[in-house]
This record gives C-alpha cells, structure tokens and sequence, in this order.
C-alpha cells in the first residue's frame, strides 16, 4: 500500500501536532466547530419543524390520514350512510368521524338566561355536529380541552366551544367574540332560524382553526337544531392502521366515492399547495442561513488553520528542507482540519439526539400557527456532516498550500 | 592515487536578492565542484554568501542564474518534487538552529525522513534508535527538543540528517549557538561521519574546524577568493 504512504505520514504529523497543541485553542476550534453543524442542522430542523408541525397537527387532530369532503360544487356528502358502510370495509380501518357544519348565531346574555355575570353579545360562528367518541378516536379532539370536561355520551345538552371564539382567552380580538362565558354558562345556538339552549360543556383550544373558532355538538343535537339529514354530511376523516397503505385505500375508496360525488384525498392533499409551497420556503430559507452559517465556519476554520500554518512555516520549511514532499505536509494540515470537524460533529450529533430534539419534542417551541418541533432526518444530517467535512477539507488545504508553494529556505529562515 | 567521482558541480553560480528596486547580489558567478567522500569547508565572512551557496548546492533554494548538477543531471530540471526527493534520499542538512521538530520526539523527529523514504516500516523505528545511538542519546529517545539541550538537539540534527544514508551532509555553522566543549562534540561526530565516506560540505566561521577540510572554500563578496 505505498500509495497510503503520504496519508500515513501526513496523519503521523497531523495527531502529533494536534496532541501538543494548546488544549484550551483545540477545545475552542472544537467548540466553533459544534456550534457550525447545531447551526446547520437546527435553524433548518426548525423551519422545517414550523410546517411539518402545522402539517402533523392537522393531520393528527383534523384531517385524519384521509378526508372525504363534498365534490366541487356540491353542498354535502351525499348518501352518508352507505358511504361509511363502504368505509367501515376498509381492513386497515381504525376510526372515523363523520362531521356535519352549519353557519349559527351563538348568544350569551343576561337578558335571557338571568346569568349576571353574563354580558349580552352574541358572534356568528360554526357549529360542528359529531360523535364525540368517534371523533376523540379520530382526531383527540380531547387532548385540547383547556377548562371543563370532554363530552360523553350522558351529556348531551352539552356543547364544546372554541377558545377563538371567547374573549377571555383571545383578548386581542375585537368584534366577532363572546365575552365572559365560562364552563357551565348556558349559551344559545340558532339556527336555521331555531333557537336552543347548551350549556358550555368545555373549552377548546388549539392552533387549528378548525378547532379553535367553532362550537362542538353531538350529531344527534346537530340535527335536531338544524333539521338536517344524517345523510348529508360536510366531511368524513378517517384513520388507518397502515400508514403505507394509505394511498392504495385512497385510491379505493375514491372509485367508490365517485358514487357519492365526494371528493378523497389523503392528509396531504388536504393541506393543499400552500403547505407544500410554506415547505418549500422554508426549506430554501433554512437551507440559505446554514449556507452562511457554513460559509462563516469555513471561514472561521480557514482562519485557524491559516494562522496555525502561518505560525508554523519554519517547519513547513524544514519538513519540506528534509524531503517531505508538499502533498504530505498538505495531507497533515487536511487531516487536522478533518479532526475538528469530525469531533465537532460528533458533539454537535450528541447534543442534538440527546439533548436537543428530546427537548424541543417535549417542548415545542409556542410558534402562533403551530408548535415548532426539531424536524431533523438521518439523511438531512448525513447530508450536513458531508458538507462540513467538504468544507473543511478546502479550509486546510488552501491555507497549506499557500505556504507550502512558497519557497523552502524562505520559509526556514522566515524570510 | 584513485580518481575521485565528482557528484555535485556548481557553474557560474549567481543569486541575487530583490527588495522593490534595490537589487542585492549575494553570489557573484561561483564555480565549484565536490567530489565524492571530500570534506569542503565553506569560509567567509558574515554576509559573505557563504550560507547562500549551501542552500542552493543543497537545492534547498534555486540560483538566479547558473547551474548546479548533480550526478551529472542539470538540477534546473528538476521540479519541486524531484528536489524533495534528492534532499530526502541523497542529501543530509544539519541547521545552525537545529531546526527539529516541536511537537516531535527525538526519536520521531529521526524518524520522519525514513518514513517518507522506507515502504516497510517495520525496521524504521530500529534503524533511527541506532542513528540515535551513535551521537550518543540513547537516553533521550522519547524527549521532545524542549528538554534537549542545545548540543543534544543539534546531535538530534545529526542522527535526523543522515537516517537517510545520504550521499552528501550539509551543515551550515552547526556549533555556532553551542559552548566549545559541544561545538567540538558535535565536529566529532561530523569528522567520524566523513572517516566513514561520507562527503560534507560544511559552512563555518571556526579555523580550528577549518583544518581538517579537505578543501577550503573562502567567499568574499559573493565571489571565490583565489
């Protein structure tokens, strides 16, 4: 193997001179060397992490893994019931939720329900009929109840409202907004010109909007207050068990939908091309900061590396006076470079999978639409390890070549 | 008497130094031949361009003019790497400041030329030890060059010069930074070195040293007296 023969020479050289360099300039350059690969991997993981977390959201607590809606210039699902029948023979099925909407006024007030502590206003908002426990299963719509209870099958008087739609937890909107409800309070739904009354069974609050700004009611109450069908649903999410199978049973379940008129589309499609164009951003925009947050380390390594070379040239200048050919001389000053980087990363790796994406899962950064998650793949990493190293193979190499060209004698005697 | 073999010959050797437009000429046309197993001593005063001339017939540096050939081959010729190679295999170079190796262990400073030259390493470390052992520091093998003491560090410069088993030993005023008594250790070993056929070309101030070259050389400005 004569051809490793300059790497194991320049490698000899690179350990020594990395094993009698000052402990404190090698943590330092270590340290630099963290903070560049955190900076590529987390400012990109958390833009990534601000969609993907919107995107998970809404898959995990609206859409479901697939969602049935009406088709274009339909007003229902027509047929509901047969439809879900086909539904319900999906072998890879794991719940469903059917959802009926109508647009209503909700009253709260004194004058009507002799409740002092209740201003008379009154907002136009969307109801939502659905079956509690289907669409717990589904989508866990009670994990964002934030003050009274979920609602069971007992309670059927019994609604659950939006926080969007109450002062008390949105102060800063004005106009459209319920002031001073609380669990408990009664509140009057009307519509389809029929008033009734519910009480505030418990308050909901999540950055969907599909959660936050509407009022929550059983099927069975829905349907008495509007006097629509059971047939006539707005929108059917469902879950699966596979989530690889989820594009075959869409493509299933959308030849038998072609009967109902209704439109299937998976999570993702739901979301449609703004979450896809918002990725897309963010991506290119958490792509361009790690870009100068690498062109700086590069930099910064270069630096280092020039100034440990240029310190250095008299025994560049002996090495190269005693017949060490450049090339080696360059491959010690390569493989130091590649020291820091390694090291660097592997810190930067440990403190990232230990500490930072365990943290960032448990506390989500409270970002307005969604809450920022560290989205950071094996791949992703992979990918900037690669780049560090690149770089920095090119901020030891130029430096050392620089002084290496230069003449033998001249560099000895520091001329 | 045997006809020596002459191995370095140096032809109307000029260098001249820039510094913007004040041109300085430190060799003025130096002709010159060494022979093989000779002793040349290189005299002159400071400024004399007696260094100037060791560097560029070690190839450590390039003549502005002239030709220096070695084994009869036109070293102009030579690129970058041939020269490393001639200064690895065939020439050895004791510096008047040492020049070893900080971060280097005597033995891995004696070490470093026979890695680049052996492709089998196995014998390496034995064969710089007993090169370490000739100048006499055998219990010094694993002290770095801040815990030599200036005569030791230059008998490191010795051992790390000739591990190669060079053709020719450079050494450019070697006792210059050290006392009589190691100055005349450190001749010693050169003289030994030479009893045993190798060529020197040494560049001192010292006469006492000067006596027993073979050949003196003395430069006065730039130029070969006599």
């Amino acid at each position: 193997m004569i051809f490793l023969k300059p790497f194991k020479i320049g490698f000899f050289l690179a350990y020594r001179q990395i094993k009698k360099a000052n402990f404190w300039v090698n943590v330092l350059i270590i340290f630099i060397m963290t903070v560049t690969f955190l900076n590529l991997v987390f400012i990109s993981g958390l833009l990534s992490g601000l969609v993907s977390g919107a995107s998970k959201d809404s898959r995990d607590h609206y859409s479901g893994d697939i969602i049935i809606t009406p088709n274009e210039g339909n007003i229902y699902i027509i047929g509901t019931n047969r439809l879900i029948e086909e539904i319900r023979a999906i072998p890879e099925l794991k719940s469903y939720s059917i959802r009926y909407f109508q647009g209503a006024q909700i009253e709260a007030g004194s004058s009507f329900f002799s409740q002092p502590n209740l201003k008379n206003n009154n907002i136009n908002g969307i109801i939502v009929g659905v079956n509690f426990g289907n669409e717990n299963k589904t989508t866990n719509l009670e994990k964002f109840i934030v003050a009274g209870d979920y609602i069971s099958e007992n309670s059927q008087n019994k609604v659950l409202i939006g926080s969007g739609l109450l002062k008390e937890y949105e102060s800063a909107i004005e106009g459209n907004i319920l002031e001073g409800v609380r669990v408990g309070d009664r509140i009057k739904i009307t519509a389809a010109e029929n008033p009734k009354e519910y009480i505030v069974g418990g308050i909901l609050k999540s950055k969907l909007s599909q959660i936050n700004n509407r009022v929550f009611l059983d099927t069975k109450q829905f349907v008495a207050l509007t006097g629509r069908s059971f047939q006539f649903s707005d929108e059917i999410a469902l879950t699966v068990s596979d989530p690889q199978k989820i594009d075959i049973i869409k493509d299933d379940l959308f030849i038998k939908a072609e009967m109902f008129d209704a439109k299937v589309e998976t999570w993702q499609e739901s979301q449609g091309q703004f979450f896809e164009d918002l990725s897309v951003t963010f991506t290119i925009l958490g792509a361009v900061i790690g870009a100068i947050g690498l062109s700086v380390a590069s930099v910064t390594l270069f630096i280092v590396i020039f100034i440990n070379a240029i310190s250095r040239e008299k025994y560049i200048g002996i090495l190269k006076g005693i017949g060490i050919r450049g090339f080696i001389i360059k491959c010690s000053y390569v493989f130091q470079s590649i020291f820091y980087a390694f090291i660097g990363s592997l810190m930067g790796l440990i403190l990232l999978y230990l500490f930072l994406v365990p943290y960032f899962e448990e506390n989500p950064i409270d970002f307005p639409f969604s809450d920022g998650i560290l989205d950071v793949t094996v791949e992703g990493v992979l990918l900037r390890v690669t780049i560090l190293f690149v770089s920095s193979i090119a901020a030891g190499l130029i430096p050392s070549h620089l002084i290496v060209k230069k003449n033998t004698i001249d560099s000895i005697l520091g001329r | 008497m045997k006809n020596k073999k002459t191995i370095i010959i140096a032809k109307n050797i000029v260098k001249t130094y820039f510094s913007g437009s004040v041109e300085t000429k430190v060799l003025r046309g130096i002709d010159l031949e060494i022979e093989e197993g000779s002793f040349v001593s290189i005299t002159g005063r400071s400024g004399s361009g007696k260094s100037t001339l060791l560097y560029i017939l070690s190839l450590l540096d390039r003549p502005t003019s002239g030709e220096v050939f070695f084994e009869s081959c036109d070293t102009k010729k030579f690129s970058e790497t041939m020269n490393s190679f001639c200064r690895l295999k065939h020439f050895g170079f004791v510096f008047q400041d040492y020049a070893l190796l900080p971060e280097l262990t005597a033995l891995e400073n004696t070490m470093v030329p026979l890695m680049a030259s052996e492709d089998d390493w196995t014998k390496i470390e034995e064969v710089a030890k007993k090169m370490l052992f000739q100048v006499g520091l055998e219990e010094k093998l694993k002290n770095y060059p801040s815990q030599l003491s200036g005569g030791e560090k230059q008998r490191v410069a010795i051992a790390r010069a000739i591990s190669n088993n060079p053709r020719i030993l450079f050494a450019d005023e070697p006792t210059a930074n050290l006392d009589s008594k190691r100055a005349d250790e450190i001749m010693s070993y050169i003289y030994d070195l030479h009893k045993k056929g190798l060529t020197i070309v040494l560049v001192t101030h010292e006469e006492k040293y000067l006596k027993k070259a073979d050949r003196i050389i003395e430069l006065i400005d730039g130029a070969i007296k006599n």
